[in-house]
């Protein structure tokens, strides 16, 4: 399967979350793709965590999955044991997320692309992006790429659209304790030319840091002194093609609590000298939200312990993820940390916990539908646009794998508006802000959380998808008996009584549950109607009067959303604009006035400047 | 409407005056004075000049103020003409204004709403500068003037801001449910800080200006027995040394409303004229007259009850009632107490009258604490129910747990929404900076 096809529809460069998915997007629609990556025994590994989805990530893979996507379909293939999160909660808040066998995970995606004809794989970088200006808009446009295979040889391939998915290895270097090594991760090289390529091209990249915690050896961890952390009972799928007869695939495990100790923080506060977070050595922003266990110690001084949860990473290998304990430390404090927590007195450490900074595309130079403003026909996705996570990569890898595919063929591109997904609140996010760490989604960034919820990703997305040639045949099948059940099951909500009230009515009380209904209706509706659809009938009955008045809201400002703002448009020719909304608004250069309203530096008077200047230039002859 | 045009209108108001204003905006300024000024100053300031007029002999004096891009009232280019002698001179120079090609008339407001729109005032602030423009008394005066100082926006701005850091908690309870090192926000405390957000939000709802009808005027219902004189009364306190500003048809067929200044300028009430229905059935369970409980309706809505009877029978009167012994020309029949005589022919007791009906009416509707303007009560007002909504959803949580926190969250979005709506967005991204702040915090 390693060989250079011939003049591919799309180039695909890069083979993880986001590239597999951009690929898959593109075979899902009949496109020819190279998917081109360093090492193709590598294409859908999980370099960090063992898991896919939790909060608000659950819910954009079940977006992809109601896309057509690959992400829960592996998930559900490899998953070594599933939880939904914050089952406390509403349904809205609710998000799924297994832990999955990741020797397993990336040999089940190798296997599925492998499957189709329509994909290429290709070993080798891309060291450089062919370019031209089109002749009829005068604009630069993709026109392949320069693959330099493992032998060193030179070729290139030429592609009306290439989509990059460089995730951290576009100039990696890799950081524990003083030593750097240059590589994307641990074992393997970085991607050091194309970070050159596009500053040539015209784009401003950053540089961003992650980081990774070190694994631990399974045996000699005193596994049965540690508290246990099961999975939920019975064990939920991502993707509404997993038949749940033949659901989970595989064995499931356990998880295991330890926690940190103050000895552990005593031997961190000491050797801060020898951090890089704190000797200046990385000044790359990392995420925030997932500091590493040296950050974690300075900045909460006061705690004395933090949660480390200790997770299995395969049925075929001995390694266990120290989920909390990301660090870039030298090894041997390191190893002195992990022997002072519970369980772990003679634990023997398989891979070290390192850092990464890498170069990214600062996101204000690539449109909603991940197309780059400076190249038509190139798209990037994943990390390379300042985000972090599987999911956030797979989500974007599936808007470029389509828009790109839309681009050859000459179609319009696609965006989705913030109120139908969470690929479209991340996608908005992207090209509206400046990110100052690793993007990440959380519900509470999506303003219409009450709709977006996991449970309704099939009924907000797959007729879309349908029509846009993303869902197979099988997947529309379970699409249409859902929509069937669903009807048939909101007629009988509507005309039932429970005892005197409407049962419309009962549904709405806190806390009822499927158990219930059950008792309501005097028959077991989710064996007749399957828990899905009972859960959305429900979420949406709780959710009714919200959502009316979310739906009110959204129609009001509908018009303006919407309205386009010409590529062209130049917004210093706006008289009275103020100087900071002129730079913000020529920086992002929005494509619509939603994203406009949106810009950081632009307030609603500045936006109503903007309305007059485009009423005019519209009016204009 | 277009911007990047020069604009000019009538600044002040027509009718005779000992100066008018005629105001100027917009890149042509200059050239526009130079077909009424020979070498009119370009520069920032006040200056004495002469301006000729087509047909009028002689040079008259004006005082020119100029305002200059981008430090003027409009961001633009400006002029303010001080012309003596009234509107007729000043109609003179506007239309030798608006006959120079790039001007044309201002539409009203214009001139503000461009001050707006280059980012000059704050949203909230403009809006007042209407509000200044259109006081209709002290109390209104007071609130536009506060809101035009930035005053109201300060304190609307605090209130964002506790909500937003409530809104944050909520939020990183959701978010990071299963991050260790946050800790959600309890209900009891939740409530804590609902509540006081609640309560500031209602404080500046009830100091809204005037209380009866926003928008309106206090309600001073007039009512009495037939024959007590009501409507000589009326006549006297709307139409006799003040004019009637408009009329206004009731929100009943028979009650006619008249606007009213009393003490010009101090304050101006609606005066109801229920002439013709009988006060004394009014209140008694036997009214079955349509008449008669519309009558009582319009007492329901008055902030002033004016009771008129000049036989002193007052037994139906709300407590809060003025008491009037009208016709006290006449030898009084009753016992009068404090009632107030007044006699509709001479005039005599109707300033007494005036002082009592105001002060009432100012009772009414106190300015307040903070000047909040009509629609800025209903943003507020708006916000108030969210927040008494998520507070009701916090009592429906009965655990040590938030079990509904998205709705409560969505609540208090709603709630900074309405707000927001005067002083501009909060948006998600403040959300989730904040709560990463409140991160490992330990709450």
């Amino acid at each position: 399967m390693s060989e250079q096809p011939n003049n591919p529809d799309v180039i695909v460069v890069g083979g993880g979350h986001a590239g597999v998915e951009a690929a898959w997007a593109c075979a899902n629609l009949g496109a020819s793709v190279a998917l081109v990556t360093l090492d193709p025994s590598k294409i859908g590994v999980m370099s960090c965590n063992p898991a896919i989805g939790g909060l608000a990530k659950g819910q954009m893979v079940r977006e992809i999955d109601a896309m057509g996507g690959l992400m829960g379909i592996v998930a559900d293939d490899t998953g070594i044991m599933f939880k939904t999160l914050n089952m406390s909660r509403g349904p809205a808040v609710r998000s799924p997320r297994a832990q999955c066998d990741n020797i397993a995970y990336a040999k089940r995606v190798q296997q599925l692309v492998a499957t189709r004809p329509e994909i290429t794989v290709v070993a080798g970088a891309v060291d450089d992006l062919l370019t031209e200006t089109d002749p009829i808009t005068r604009r630069p446009r993709i026109i392949g790429a320069v693959i330099t295979a493992p032998d060193g040889k030179s070729s290139e391939c030429r592609a009306r659209a290439v989509v990059l998915t460089t995730g951290t290895f576009m100039r990696g270097l890799m950081h524990k304790g003083n030593e750097q090594t240059v590589g994307g991760r641990v074992g393997e090289g970085a991607a050091v030319p194309i970070s050159a390529a596009l500053k040539r091209m015209g784009f401003v990249l950053q540089r961003l840091k992650t980081g990774t915690p070190p694994r631990l050896d399974r045996g000699s961890i005193d596994w049965q002194s540690l508290e246990p952390q099961p999975g939920e009972t019975p064990p939920r799928p991502f993707s509404d093609l997993t038949d749940p007869s033949r659901f989970p695939a595989l064995e499931q495990l356990e998880c295991r609590i330890t926690a940190t100790t103050p000895d552990a923080h005593k031997i961190i506060l000491a050797n801060l000298d020898r951090a890089p977070l704190f000797t200046g050595q990385i000044d790359a922003p990392g995420p925030r939200y997932c500091p590493s266990i040296e950050d974690k110690v300075v900045r909460f001084a006061q705690r004395k312990a933090h949660h480390v949860f200790l997770e299995p990473e395969s049925h075929e290998s001995a390694r266990v993820y120290c989920n909390g304990i990301s660090t870039s430390l030298p090894e041997d404090v390191q190893l002195q940390i992990i022997r002072t927590m519970r369980g772990c007195a003679r634990a023997e450490v398989l891979q070290y916990g390192y850092a990464v900074e890498y170069d990214a595309v600062c996101p204000h130079q690539i449109r909603a539908s991940c197309q780059t403003k400076l190249v038509d026909g190139f798209f990037l996705a994943g990390q390379i646009n300042a985000t972090s996570g599987y999911e956030e990569a797979a989500a974007q890898g599936l808007l470029a794998g389509l828009n790109a595919t839309r681009f050859v063929r000459s179609e319009p591109q696609i965006t989705l508006a913030r109120d139908q997904a969470y690929i479209a609140v991340m996608m908005d996010d992207l090209v509206t802000k400046t990110p100052k760490e690793p993007y990440r989604m959380f519900t509470s960034r999506a303003e219409h959380r009450l709709v977006l919820r996991a449970d309704n990703t099939a009924d907000r997305l797959t007729p879309l998808a349908r029509d846009l040639g993303l869902v197979c045949d099988k997947r529309w099948g379970r699409y249409t008996d859902r929509a069937s059940k669903l009807e048939a099951f909101n007629a009988i909500v509507a005309s039932t009584k429970a005892g005197n009230t409407p049962l419309a009515h009962a549904v709405k009380r806190p806390r009822y549950t499927p158990d219930d209904l059950a008792k309501d209706l005097g028959f077991d509706a989710v064996e007749r109607f399957t828990r899905p659809v009972v859960e959305t009938v429900l979420a949406e009955r709780q959710y009714e009067g919200y959502i009316i008045r979310q739906r009110a809201e959204i129609k009001r400002h509908a018009k303006m959303e919407r309205r386009r703002i010409p590529t062209s448009f130049d917004f210093e020719l706006i008289p009275g604009l103020r100087a900071e909304a002129c730079q913000a608004l020529s920086h992002f250069k929005p494509d619509t006035l939603g994203q406009a309203t949106r810009l950081e530096g632009v307030n609603p008077s500045d936006v109503s400047l903007l309305v007059v200047a485009l009423e005019r230039a519209t009016r204009r002859p | 409407m277009v911007l990047g045009d020069t604009i000019a209108a009538l600044a002040s108001a027509p009718g005779h005056s000992a100066r008018a204003i005629v105001r100027l905006s917009g890149p042509v300024t200059h050239g526009a004075l130079c077909a009424l000024i020979d070498d009119p100053p370009a520069e920032r300031g006040a200056s004495v000049v002469r301006i000729s007029l087509p047909d009028l002999p002689g040079r008259i004096p004006c005082v020119l103020v100029r305002g200059v891009a981008p430090a003027s009232y409009t961001g633009e280019d400006g002029a303010e003409l001080i012309i003596p002698g009234g509107a007729h001179i000043a109609r003179l120079v506007l239309d030798v204004l608006l006959g120079i090609d790039g001007v044309r008339r201002a539409a009203p407001g214009e001139f503000t709403v461009r001050a707006l729109l280059v980012g000059k005032l704050a949203p909230e602030q403009a809006e007042s500068v209407g509000a200044l423009v259109a006081a209709r008394s002290e109390g209104e005066l007071v609130a536009a003037n506060r809101v035009l100082s930035g005053e109201s926006g300060s304190a609307y701005r605090g209130v964002i801001g506790s909500l937003a850091h409530a809104l944050a908690l909520v939020e990183a309870g959701i978010d990071f449910a299963e991050h260790e090192d946050v800790v959600a926000i309890a209900p009891h405390d939740l409530r804590t800080r609902l509540c006081e957000i609640g309560d500031r939000l209602d404080s500046f709802v009830s100091h809204a200006l005037p209380s009866e009808q926003l928008g309106g005027e206090p309600l001073v219902v007039i009512v009495g027995p037939p024959n007590a004189g009501k409507s000589t009364l009326v006549n006297r306190l709307a139409g006799w040394d003040r004019a009637i500003v408009s009329e206004i048809p009731g929100t009943t067929r028979d009650v006619v409303e008249h606007a009213v200044d009393l003490h010009p300028g101090r304050v101006r009430v609606r005066l109801a004229d229920t002439a013709g229905i009988d006060g004394a059935l009014i209140g008694s369970s036997d009214a079955e007259a349509g008449g008669q409980q519309q009558s009582g309706d319009a007492i329901g809505r008055a902030g002033v009850v004016v009771w008129c009877d000049p036989r002193c029978v007052f037994d139906n009167a709300p407590p809060d009632a003025i008491l009037v012994r009208t016709k006290s020309d006449l030898p009084r029949t009753g016992i009068g107490g404090d009632a107030i005589e007044v006699c509709a022919l001479d005039g005599r007791g109707i300033s007494d009258l005036e002082h009592a009906i105001a002060e009432r009416a100012l009772a009414a509707s106190p300015a307040g604490e903070w000047g909040v303007l009509p629609r800025h009560h209903d943003a507020l007002q708006a916000a108030g129910v969210c927040v008494r909504e998520a507070i009701d959803l916090v009592d429906g949580n009965p655990g040590e747990a938030l079990a509904t926190p998205e709705l409560i969250a969505q609540c208090m979005r709603s709630a900074l929404d309405a707000i927001g709506r005067i002083v501009g967005d909060i948006t998600t991204d403040d959300i989730i900076g904040r709560i990463q702040s409140t991160f490992c915090v330990g709450k």
